[in-house]
Parts: structure tokens; sequence; C-alpha cells
């Protein structure tokens, strides 16, 4: 190993063809993967923001008793598990499902009082 | 005896590899800056969503356990047996968002802020908008209502209305 890098050191020959591209790729996939990394760190950021305004905003429909029951703008459906819903009834949980093509309907959020 | 090699580069050899190495390494800084930046915006942003998320819950959890009918419209305190005594949210110049007793009849009673430094991270604060006065109480829909906001080095960071009704 020694030897072959002394060797490679004295060498007057350039790297061949094969050996550049190959460092190329290193470099490309490097940049490739950290450039990823902070895409897909951006994106968690902002799905998690659109989440956190629809449970927040959805949650204030709840406790305002202003909720409706279908399919809101944010393509959520909402569901009232426990009767008709009021503001005033105690016993009640509002069962919010996505709606999405990709992955088939699940479970969102539910809000119990 | 071998003759060793005396030919160098040429100085238009030397003044491309200069230059071409100067464009690495340019757009090399410039992309680690750009993505160094990036990543500290990110992990802010972050940590913001958790803070806020913090705030709220135990935000919620003083309105959900109040007596609303202990609310007072002019100096905003409530009682709240999540706490056992009458407080009002204020905006602590070193705390952010704190529950102080009031009115503090007792002077050992101390005021609480609603996120630790520890649970919350440097730089980040929380505060209720407009201070105390920013907690409102609807009487016709039952509701407390408020803004809590996360302020970061750069300004405002995450800002959510909540509503909460107390239980009955």
């Amino acid at each position: 190993m020694k030897n072959t890098m002394m060797e490679k050191l004295k060498s007057s020959k350039g790297e061949s063809i094969a050996e550049v591209l190959v460092a190329s790729l290193v470099m490309v996939l490097a940049f490739v993967l950290v450039g990823s990394m902070i895409a897909a760190s951006i994106k968690i950021i902002k799905k998690t923001d659109k989440y956190m305004e629809d449970y927040y905003s959805l949650r204030n429909d709840f406790e305002t008793g202003t909720v409706a029951e279908g399919t809101n703008a944010q393509n959520l459906r909402v569901t009232f598990n426990g009767g008709a819903f009021t503001s005033n009834v105690n016993d009640i949980s509002v069962i919010v499902t996505t709606i999405t093509s990709e992955s088939g309907d699940y479970s969102y959020m539910t809000f119990k009082r | 005896m071998k003759k060793r090699l005396q030919a160098g580069f040429t100085l238009g050899e030397t003044l491309v590899t200069v230059a071409l190495l100067g464009i690495v390494f340019s757009s090399l800084t410039g992309g680690l800056i750009a993505a160094s930046r990036v990543y500290r915006d990110v992990t802010e942003k972050a940590n913001a969503q958790v803070l806020l998320s913090t705030a709220i819950m135990e935000v919620t959890n003083d309105l959900k356990n109040a007596d609303a009918s202990t609310y007072s419209a002019t100096d905003y305190s409530f009682t709240t047996s999540a706490r056992g005594y009458n407080i009002r949210y204020t905006n602590d110049a070193t705390n952010g968002l704190t529950a102080e007793p009031y009115p503090n009849t007792d002077d050992k009673m101390q005021s609480i802020p609603l996120v630790t430094k520890k649970a919350g991270t440097e730089n980040l604060t929380v505060n209720i908008e407009d201070g105390s006065a920013g907690l409102t109480y609807d009487s016709v829909n039952k509701v407390f209502k408020c803004t809590i906001v996360i302020y970061g080095t750069s300004g405002e960071l995450e800002s959510q209305d909540i509503y909460v009704r107390p239980n009955e």
C-alpha cells in the first residue's frame, strides 16, 4: 500500500480518465446528498407548518363550536361521533381524516370533549 | 546518471489552473455558506415549532382548568385549578411568557415561566401577543382567546391564535 502510494507520487504520469470520472462522480454524489438532505428538511418543516396550521385551526373551531361536518378547504374530512355537535355538548369526539389518492384515508386528528 | 526533467509549466497553464481553482473554491465556499445558513434557519424553525406546541399545551392546561367566572376584563387575571391560585399572563424580559400570581397578596408567591429555559432553545422567546391584555374571554361562546408568538434572532418565527373552552 505504502509502496503503491510512493510510486504514484513519484510518477510523472497523469490520472487515467476512469480515475478522474470516478473522483468526479464521488464529489457530485456528495453534493447531491447534502443538497437533498437540506431540501428534505425544508419539506418536512413546511409539512409540519401546514399540519400545525390545520390542527390548531380545527381545534379552535372545535373549541368555539363552529366545526362543520364534511370535507373542508384543507381536504380533510370531519365526522362527528356521538351525535350532532353544538358548542354545549360535552360528550362528543370529532374525527378528522385525510382524503388522499396516494395512501388512502387515514386518521389525522381526534378531538374529544 | 538519470537527467532530471527541467521543464515546468507555461505561464498560460499556471494562469488557467489558478483561475479554475479560484472558480472551484469560490463556488464551494458560496455553497457551504448557503448550506449552513439554510441549516441554521431550518433548525431554528423546527425548534420554534416545538416551543410553540409546548407553550400552547401549557396555556391550554391553565385555561381548560380555569374558572371563567373569575376572569377579570380589567386586569386579565383568572383562577385556575391547574395552579390553585389567581394568575395572569405577562411577558417577562428574561423568561418570556410567565404566569404571574395576581393580585399577589402573599410576597412568597413567585412568577412561573410557562416554558422553562431547559425546555426552550437559546435565542427563542415565547410571548403572549399584547402582554396581559392579550388574553380575552368571550362570554357568549364561552371561550378564552389569545395569540402565542415565538420570536427568534431574526424576528417573529411562529404565531398561533388559540381558543380554549374551560371545562365546566
